[in-house]
């Protein structure tokens, strides 16, 4: 009986890898300059130089289950210091690319993430949907009178897409999480530094909201602002919808508000949605930005673009509408606001598949961190936890 | 030749704010007769060489004695032609510029103006004990280099030599001429951008060295022996037809052979599927890499270090094996995009630009590559061979599975083959004294082609493990060293290190007592013996160290310009003072080579040292006669120093043995120093190197304060 861990490099894993963003990861040569420029490993068992060798060959097991690519900000002080230019910090994201197309379920919409093509099905499931339920419930005299986006698709039609589409993604959402843990678990089980469950989750959710890691980051210190203010920007709009959901159905049941949306401009509501919409339009143009003009932000690949853009298009198309809508630009209007709705369908049903994922995946992986005890530097031998028995040797 | 001598002091580069010029004429007229002593501020100008001149031509000057800067500076400037003695004192470095220098007043420094004197002794003593040396001119010289060996070292040898316009005998032992390089698919890169693999080229080498018209090539041919000596070397063949023919200098391109797989039982090389590097470049060379039931091998993992580096097989690395492995990588992914080549390597080794070709195949995403050790490699019942890897980058303990797997193996030189290669008639041996594992000892750090047999040049695997690549610029600078030899030959001159010196071992041979020291001594076999066990000497195989010198007991090898006499006469001509002086007075000897520029350094750089001590340069600290010690110790000196090169395993000497040998005799004559109720430690060696300036202040220092404890010499003053 050997106690050996059999190693089977998996060449495609390795391309896999390289096409998921991390292109440059055959360069390195194992110095582990990067765990030491890195600000955000724990001391014990630190990363990203074990992921690299790992990378190289292949070897799926050990990533897919692996906790500390979601430990990892990407502030690329790693790739910045690589004396080879691997880029480690691109090689994490695209594990990160990799370990969403591997645990998000159900796994055909990962798939048709990876291509335009698919995307292009991903889209057209919306515009149909959406095309159909308008077409059928419009106002007929649409081309006249004022513009109220509600007169071509009422309230309770776009809560009856909606609804069911978030829940959709909540479902598998949850699902996809609970795989990503179920990997996370069997390479990382809760030691004695673990904190307890609620208190994991309370101080994660600090974590979060003060962007406690980004603050961390080195030579990339301007993703904070940038990721802060998209961040908060679409928090607001969140709050924001919340608020018009209520006052619709509280006017329209209740009688509460005695007004119904379109809100005028000086309603704390309006204010508080065209400020977020403003903060998160910053966020994005920062992001897509520096994605575009920065050496130092890495790689970005597809699959990373095609999030960037659909929020980028939610945005735009949002502020857009409310503009042309003012303006009285009709059909413009509702063509814009049609179109928004495209959008936001899209970022809903298919979160866990996209990038948006990382919302789910890296806050649970960040509580199962605090909950194992990975957080506070405590080393696992990833092969100790990989370790399959081999047979007798003849 | 009548000698007449005239002394020539310059003033100039600061010597005159030390020394007072006046002092040291007075020394050359009034004490040595000197007729003509004269001094130039500036003398290594124009018009002080011409002043030079002037009595040369007018006063029929011929020994010029130039107590100026060391003989490592201006050495054409002071060169007076034929038939002249020059004899330069070294005032500047080891009085004006490492001494202290006149007060404020002007008035100079009393022991810094007797060291000046002093040097002005030493050297115009030696001037009646010198003599114009006579160039050991041969009857006749045969400049043709002869190449043993026709791989690929041995051809480029050939051909370059060749293309100079020397004829050449190429010797191979094999029935075609290609070596090793013959069984190789392709080979490492050796253009830019130095990432592709090259097509092996060798035939095209082959028809060249068999093209040209002043090759002779001797194929199924081995050297039966080689007598001689540069410039008229005689070598016999061993082949049908005992060819025998001459030569001016001679290539040892004999190569290596891989370390045999046989041995490397550790790492399962009796299993089927388990290989060296050198039976899968057949493979592939072939066209397919299988295993060896015929199944596609999809798996190949290399083994790096393959009896290399470890003690119980190879304990050196081989330089190749590396680019080896990435090579062959190359092939198992180029013959099947879904082959994996897995590469375990103790450290990656690919020196200069193939650092670029290591880098083309690391970006290969089928090349996997760890540090590691390999640990067991075991075949299971499929075939399929379990390697098992500890301290890998991946983790402590791994396993990897392959279809083959291929040991790198090193290379053996082929002078530990059976047989000599050389069959020198040369009474040190037949073979090329070996530094370690086989290869030639030289002065490799310095001077890589050089060996310890002058006229004969190690060049290819046979000097230093090495690569196709490497071989052809060895083989060529070998070549070009082969050349050199025969020419400077013919014109008298020693080659290196003391290129261009026409002087050479000459013993008075009615003096001898055939006591063979010299002959075993001599650290480059030049000296043969008949059989009574007079030393014959090869003048054209001297080197003029004068490691012979130094060894023989009856005094009697000397050089024309460089003798025991010479340097006796100069140890005695130091003034030394009175007891209650309490000067005390040194003898350092100093090895040219590298201890001398190290002093020199210092003095550039006008660091002081202690006036007491008085520098006799030795051509290599070999050349210490034992009577120095004698010499010194009867006419008071209190101690003597000797720095020379770092010896054993490291040495650094640049004629290998010398400062070695030294330290053994002075070993030898401690005791004698105690049965006359001296301290031993009044003659002491010192290791210096070319950098080690900034020691020497301290070093000496030290060395004056533990003679303070002994006292001062008693034999002072009888």
């Amino acid at each position: 009986m050997s106690d050996r861990v059999l190693i089977n490099a998996d060449l495609k894993f390795v391309q896999d890898v390289m096409k998921a963003g991390g292109g440059d990861l055959n360069k390195c040569y194992q110095c582990s300059t990067c765990t030491v420029a890195c600000p955000l490993t724990p001391e014990g068992a630190p990363f990203p130089r074990k992921e690299m060798i790992s990378a190289q060959w292949g070897i799926k097991d050990k990533l897919i289950k692996n906790i500390d690519p979601w430990l990892c900000f990407h502030c690329n002080d790693c790739s910045d210091q690589c004396p080879r230019g691997a880029k480690p910090g691109d090689v994490m994201a695209a594990i990160r690319n990799m370990v969403i197309a591997e645990v998000s379920v159900p796994s055909f919409i990962s798939k048709a993430t990876a291509s335009i093509g698919g995307v292009i099905g991903l889209l057209l499931i919306p515009m149909v949907i959406l095309a159909a339920v308008i077409l059928g419930v419009k106002d007929p005299n649409l081309a006249e009178g004022q513009i109220i986006f509600s007169r071509m698709l009422p309230v309770t039609f776009i809560d009856l897409i909606f609804v069911p589409t978030a829940l959709f993604a909540i479902i598998t959402g949850y699902l996809s999480v609970t795989k990503l843990l179920a990997g996370l678990k069997e390479q990382y089980p809760p030691g004695p530094d673990g904190e307890p469950l609620g208190k994991a989750l309370v101080n994660t959710l600090k974590d979060i909201m003060t962007h406690k890691d980004f603050k961390e980051c080195g030579i990339n210190a301007p993703r904070n602002i940038a990721h802060m203010s998209l961040f908060y920007g679409m928090i607001g709009l969140a709050i924001t919808t919340a608020c018009v959901v209520i006052i619709h159905y509280g006017n329209q049941f209740f009688g509460w508000f005695g007004y119904d949306t379109p809100l005028p401009f000086l309603h704390p509501v309006k204010i508080l949605g065209n400020i977020s919409a403003l903060a998160a339009a910053v966020g994005i143009f920062l992001i897509a930005g520096r994605r575009m003009t920065s050496d130092i932000i890495g790689n970005t690949v597809f699959f990373e673009w095609m999030f960037i853009t659909d929020i980028f298009l939610i945005i735009a198309t949002g502020i857009l509408a409310q503009v042309v809508r003012v303006a009285g630009l009709n059909p413009l209007a509702y063509i814009i606001y049609y179109f928004h709705l495209v959008f936001v369908f899209f970022l809903f049903a298919y979160a866990p598949h996209s990038k948006m994922g990382h919302m789910f995946y890296r806050t649970a992986a960040l509580v199962y961190s605090r909950y194992s005890g990975r957080s506070k530097s405590v080393g696992v031998n990833l092969l100790e936890m990989t370790k399959q028995e081999l047979p007798e040797q003849t | 030749m009548e000698k007449k001598i005239g002394v020539y002091i310059c003033s100039g580069c600061d010597i005159d704010k030390s020394i007072d010029p006046e002092g040291l004429e007075k020394v050359a007229k009034n004490e040595y007769k000197v007729p003509i002593c004269k001094t130039h501020p500036f003398l290594c100008s124009q018009e002080g060489l011409q002043l030079i001149k002037d009595d040369q031509k007018n006063e029929g000057v011929n020994c010029f004695v130039i107590a100026a800067c060391s003989k490592r500076h201006h050495q054409t400037d002071f060169d007076m032609g034929a038939d002249t003695i020059v004899i330069r004192v070294p005032l500047r470095e080891q009085v004006a510029w490492i001494l202290e220098p006149r007060d404020a007043e002007g008035n100079v420094n009393e022991d810094t103006q007797m060291a000046g004197e002093d040097y002005v002794r030493m050297y115009t003593s030696t001037v009646r004990l010198t003599s114009v040396p006579e160039p050991y001119i041969q009857e006749k010289t045969d400049k043709s280099i002869a190449v043993i060996g026709g791989g690929v070292a041995g051809m480029t040898a050939a051909v370059q030599a060749a293309k100079a316009g020397y004829d050449v005998n190429l010797i191979e032992k094999s029935d075609q001429l290609g070596g090793f390089a013959l069984s190789l698919k392709s080979i490492i890169p050796s253009e830019p951008p130095f990432e592709n693999l090259m097509p092996n080229n060798i035939s095209e080498l082959v028809a060249e060295a068999e093209g040209m018209g002043n090759i002779t090539v001797h194929k199924s041919s081995t050297v039966a022996s080689i007598a001689g000596e540069p410039g008229a070397f005689q070598v016999k063949l061993e082949n049908a037809t005992g060819s025998e023919f001459a030569a001016g200098a001679v290539v040892m391109a004999s190569g290596a052979t891989p370390y045999d797989a046989s041995k490397l039982t550790h790492l399962g090389i009796e299993n089927d599927n388990v290989i060296s590097s050198i039976e899968f470049e057949e493979m592939a060379k072939n066209g397919a890499i299988v295993r060896k039931d015929g199944q596609p091998a999809k798996s190949v993992v290399f083994v790096q270090c393959a009896g290399s580096r470890d003690e119980n097989h190879l304990p050196y690395c081989s330089n190749t094996c590396c680019m080896t492995s990435l090579m062959q990588a190359a092939y198992v992914r180029e013959l099947d995009s879904d082959a994996k080549a897995y590469i375990v390597y103790r450290d990656m080794r690919t020196p200069g630009q193939y650092e670029a070709f290591y880098r083309k195949q690391q970006d290969d995403p089928g090349i996997f590559l760890t540090k590691g050790n390999v640990v067991g490699v075991n075949e299971a019942a499929d075939k399929t061979v379990n390697v098992d890897v500890d301290e890998s980058l991946l983790g402590d303990q791994i396993q990897i599975q392959a279809d083959l797997v291929v040991l790198a193996v090193g290379q053996v030189p082929s002078t530990l083959d059976e047989g000599s290669i050389l069959n020198l008639q040369y009474r040190q041996g037949l073979d090329m004294p070996e530094l370690k594992h086989g290869y030639p000892d030289s002065h490799f750090i310095c001077f890589p082609y050089e060996t310890r047999r002058t006229g004969i040049y190690a060049a290819g695997t046979v000097r230093q493990p090495m690569d196709e690549n490497f071989a052809v610029r060895d083989a060529t600078g070998a070549a070009m060293k082969a050349i050199q030899s025969a020419v400077m030959t013919e014109m008298g001159q020693r080659v290196h290190p003391r290129s261009g010196d026409l002087t050479f071992m000459s013993p008075d041979l009615s003096r001898c007592t055939d006591c063979k020291r010299c002959t075993e001594e001599c650290p480059f076999g030049a000296i043969d013996e008949n059989e009574k066990g007079t030393p014959l000497p090869n003048p054209a195989r001297c080197r003029s160290c004068g490691t012979c010198m130094g060894a023989c007991p009856e005094r009697v090898i000397s050089f024309a310009d460089y003798s025991v006499s010479i340097l006796s006469e100069m140890i005695k001509n130091i003034e030394v003072p009175d007891e209650d002086d309490e000067k005390p007075r040194i003898v350092a000897f100093i090895c040219e080579n590298d201890a001398m520029p190290a002093l020199e350094q210092l003095a550039m750089e006008r660091k002081k040292i202690s006036p007491y001590i008085r520098f006799i340069p030795l051509r290599c600290l070999g050349g210490n006669n034992l009577v120095f010690v004698s010499d010194a110790l009867s006419v008071g000196i209190d101690g003597m120093m000797y720095l020379g090169c770092k010896y054993g395993d490291d040495y650094q000497c640049h004629f290998i043995k010398g400062s070695e040998l030294c330290a053994e005799r002075l070993g030898k004559v401690q005791e004698t120093i105690g049965r006359l109720s001296l301290e031993s430690e009044r003659i002491q060696q010192f290791e210096i190197s070319m950098n080690d300036a900034p020691i020497l202040p301290k070093l000496i220092d030290d060395f004056m304060e533990e003679l303070e404890d002994y006292g001062p010499n008693p034999f002072k003053g009888m």
